[in-house]
């Protein structure tokens, strides 16, 4: 006989309930953890946090002493599928490859303790759109789609421009994804026009290239002001926000240009002077600093000639936080995690080490990440009423900065009250299978 | 790691009796043992099943995952990476319900089955025909589309990894095969005859192809070491399923009506027949076009007819589903090939050991035997009494695939393999596995 047949609930079909007992909860708003306290999950939501630890029997009971829960983390950026914006260089693999591995990194991630993410450039919406009806697991997720610069941007590779050519000899990008090029202030807002229509949740611009790309100077701004403009007004008539991708390297005129034309989020930021994160306090800009990656480009990267340039960047990248910091200027979680699963522990070891307490690194990686997301409604908090998104961690993570870096200690992953990983998941009682499924529309 | 399922009833997928109270062991992904042995020592995990049975995973020699991108033009309003979750989630399905090994024999890009092999995505093993090579006015050859998708830079694609299934004329059909081999097939499927309810206003048992078409694919197929898989659909003269088999292909796909001249060249060429009842069912009892139910009713008892004919003249049989859609539609077929004049046991074999030398993967899979990869399945009660029991993956105790339990309860009792760093870069894999 299955085990699944002994929970009575299920068998039934009524709602189930679970109760968290005897755990530290870091309720991710920044109050103080509130140790040996019970979260009560019912069905996708917690419905109830209290001192009762005693339930009855249509409650299943799950004690975690010594353990600590919190909310899932939530990335503001990452790429699952980065190679859709360079599919030209790809010629070996099928689509479908490429697309299973970001099935596969979507898995990845939410496995490793995200729970919500953006995609800044690259992911198809109908990934989306397929992780929210359930056909394939991963974090709830927003998507920018492309990355919209000017001709000679961040992605725009000569002599090959991130097509793919296919062997019908036509130069097709994936159908759902536009170009991300266009010039001018009409052609800019006419291209936020068509990303929006394309499904996008944000528009995501590039103000700077990288500071290794070779043909311009590192940091000369990529739009100019009245396109910057353009840009953050027709993304705001259209109820959506802009974030920008700027890397500061030798000088902040080009981050300067895009805060002063109201964008509403500076990713990367790597040099941020006074100037800047005053105004950015001033203007409630979201500042998504992603050491991670800078990690990446100064010790992983294959191209020796990147390993310095991202090693000097990641330093810059660590005053400017903190002078951010100082200021009081928001901050959410990001990575830019691209091929390499999971960034996000160290992201937070990074946020420590520069300077954020323990509490705020998890507050900027949860709260204050779903507020970046415009998800606050729904998660990023362990409150009555939010959705049971949730994590099982072996360990304090107030005490042990790097807890998020091992996998091992991460017990429980939940979503929308749904155990997904860990080795407490295994301990749920499984639903049974739908019977059928079809999918057949006859054409 | 290596563990002992101790105490189950086997069933080997050979043809032969139910073994009670074996054990079978399993190190990394392999068989290693069967034996009577009990008794284990410390560093062997004991998973006990008795009172259950232990079967080869099941295997389809015909299913289709991606079929909608055959006609992608139809699909305007969704996502492309939209479509391939749902292929994914089929996959995932499938490899759920106990199917461990599939063909899929139209619509499937390559990189699904890389990427399977690959682990990044869960599913029955794979091979994959690409498309269904046709003449103009063919299987899926619909007017005024034409299956690809128009993308919003106004260009007209197919998947890029997915050629257009069209060719006349013997040396077209050469350049064909040889086309579909390069975009990745491991098997060629082609068709003689159409569907009997599609473009009333022709004759439904038609041939499609000319017989030094059909013999061109066959030969160049052959060549390249690939099999040839025929889609032929006749209900009152066989005439396109008997060039089909004259032709040489490897397998006829359907065949529903099949007279004695096909039914005896194909046991003198020992061509496999995928008699598929489940697809008949489906457009029978819940295709909501109406005016297709009747005739695959015929079509179905047509289907029975040759099946039981052929058995009989000793036609080599492998069980398909033409499914993807629906899960569970292996158990039924098999239920259907018992109701038709197979023992419970053959009908097994059919839907494991047979089906994979169907694939020309017999040396690997098929069968419960020492030295093949140990994907099985683990049934509550006796599949044999009613298979259709194997549809409801509830009695579905486990599913193991390459030595990993994959789903059912007891995939609980083996241990929580915690996530490790990945990395996708560089380079992605470009190993082909099979």
């Amino acid at each position: 006989m299955p085990s699944n047949r002994k929970h009575p609930r299920l068998a039934k079909g009524g709602p189930m309930s679970i109760a968290f007992i005897g755990g530290t909860v870091i309720d991710g708003t920044g109050a103080d953890p509130m140790p040996e306290t019970t979260i009560v999950v019912e069905e996708s939501k917690i419905v109830e946090i209290t001192q009762q630890t005693e339930f009855g029997h249509d409650v299943d009971v799950y004690d975690i002493s010594g353990r600590t829960i919190l909310p899932g983390l939530i990335d503001t950026h990452v790429h699952f599928a980065e190679w859709a914006q360079w599919l030209i260089t790809s010629q070996k693999h099928p689509l479908s490859y490429l697309a299973a591995e970001t099935i596969c990194r979507m898995r990845a991630t939410l496995e490793r303790g995200v729970t919500s993410a953006r995609d800044m450039g690259g992911l198809e919406i109908g990934f989306c759109q397929a992780q929210e009806a359930g056909l394939i697991p991963g974090p709830r997720t927003k998507a920018v789609l492309v990355i919209i610069q000017a001709t000679n941007g961040l992605t725009d590779f000569m002599p090959g421009v991130g097509g793919t050519i296919t062997p019908q000899g036509l130069s097709a990008f994936m159908p759902g994804i536009p170009t991300p090029w266009a010039n001018g202030a009409d052609g800019v807002r006419e291209k936020v026009r068509e990303v929006l229509r394309y499904g996008a949740d944000f528009i995501k611009i590039a103000q700077t290239s990288v500071p290794w790309a070779q043909q311009h100077r590192p940091d000369r701004p990529c739009f100019t002001p009245a396109e910057l403009e353009a840009i953050v007004d027709e993304a705001h008539r259209a109820g959506t926000e802009v974030c920008c991708h700027v890397i500061g390297y030798e000088s902040t005129d080009s981050t300067w240009e895009a805060i002063q034309a109201g964008v509403d989020l500076i990713d990367h930021g790597s040099f941020l002077d006074d100037r800047c994160v005053e105004e950015m306090a001033k203007r409630n800009i979201w500042y998504c600093p992603m050491f991670s990656i800078m990690d990446f480009h100064a010790t992983r990267n294959q191209n020796p000639m990147v390993n310095p340039i991202g090693a000097r960047t990641l330093e810059l990248t660590k005053e400017s936080f903190k002078r951010a910091l100082a200021a009081g200027v928001r901050i959410c979680l990001g990575t830019d995690q691209p091929f390499e699963i999971p960034w996000q522990g160290r992201e937070i070891k990074f946020m420590i080490e520069c300077g954020m307490t323990p509490m705020q690194a998890i507050v900027a990686s949860t709260k204050s990440s779903a507020e970046a997301l415009h998800m606050d409604n729904l998660v990023g908090t362990l409150e009555v009423g939010k959705e049971a998104d949730l994590l099982v961690i072996d360990g304090n993570p107030l005490e042990t900065h790097d807890i998020f870096c091992d996998p091992n200690n991460l017990q429980l992953v939940m979503q929308a009250g749904k155990p997904f990983s860990g080795t407490l998941a295994a301990s749920f009682p499984k639903p049974p299978m739908a019977k059928v499924v079809n999918f057949y529309r006859p054409f | 790691m290596t563990f002992a399922l101790i105490g189950g009833t086997m069933i080997d997928g050979t043809g032969a009796d139910p073994k009670p109270e074996n054990t079978l062991v399993v190190e990394g992904t392999k068989i290693v043992e069967i034996t009577s042995q009990s008794e284990w020592g410390g560093d062997i995990q004991i998973i006990d099943v008795s009172g259950k049975t232990l079967l080869p995973g099941i295997v389809d020699t015909h299913m289709h995952f991606g079929s909608w991108f055959q006609w992608m033009i139809t699909q305007q309003h969704s996502y492309l990476s939209y479509l391939m979750c749902k292929t994914a989630l089929n996959l995932r399905r499938a490899l759920e319900s106990g199917v461990t090994t599939v063909r899929d024999l139209g619509g499937l890009e390559r990189g699904f089955v890389d990427a399977q092999a690959h682990g990044l995505i869960p599913g029955p093993r794979l091979q994959t025909g690409g498309v269904i090579i046709q003449p103009t006015n063919g299987l899926t050859d619909i007017m005024p589309g034409v299956g690809g998708s128009i993308t919003p830079q106004g260009q007209t694609v197919f998947l890029p990894g997915l050629p257009s299934p069209w060719a006349d004329g013997p040396w077209a059909v050469r350049a064909k095969v040889r086309e579909v081999l390069r975009y990745g097939a491991q098997a060629v499927k082609i068709v003689s005859g159409g569907i009997p309810w599609d473009k009333l206003h022709l004759d439904a048992d038609r041939p499609l192809f000319t017989a030094e078409e059909l013999q061109a694919a066959v030969d160049e197929a052959h060549r390249a070491g690939a099999r040839v898989c025929c889609h032929t659909v006749t209900m009152k003269n066989a005439e396109a399923a008997l060039m089909a088999i004259q032709a040489g292909t490897d397998l006829i796909d359907h065949g529903v009506y099949l007279d004695d001249r096909c039914i005896k060249e194909m046991a003198h060429r020992q061509t496999w027949f995928c008699p598929m009842f489940a697809i008949m069912d489906f457009h029978r009892s819940r295709n909501p076009n109406k005016t297709v139910n009747p005739i695959a009713a015929e079509c179905f008892e047509l289907t029975a007819d040759s099946f039981r004919r052929a058995l009989e003249a000793g036609v080599p049989i492998a069980m398909g589903t033409d499914g993807g859609l629906e899960t569970g539609w292996q158990a039924h077929e098999m239920a259907w090939m018992v109701e038709n004049g197979m023992t419970p046991l053959k009908s097994l074999a059919a839907s494991t050991l047979h089906a994979a030398e169907a694939l020309g993967l017999a040396e690997i899979i098929g069968s419960l035997e020492v030295g093949k990869e140990a994907d099985l399945v683990v049934v509550e009660g006796n599949p044999l009494d009613d298979f259709r029991t194997l549809g409801d993956t509830r009695n579905l105790a486990l599913v193991m695939q390459a030595g990993k339990a994959v789903s059912g309860p007891m995939a609980q009792q083996f241990p929580y393999e915690p996530p490790e760093h990945m990395t996708f870069f560089p380079p992605r894999p470009e190993k082909r596995p099979w």
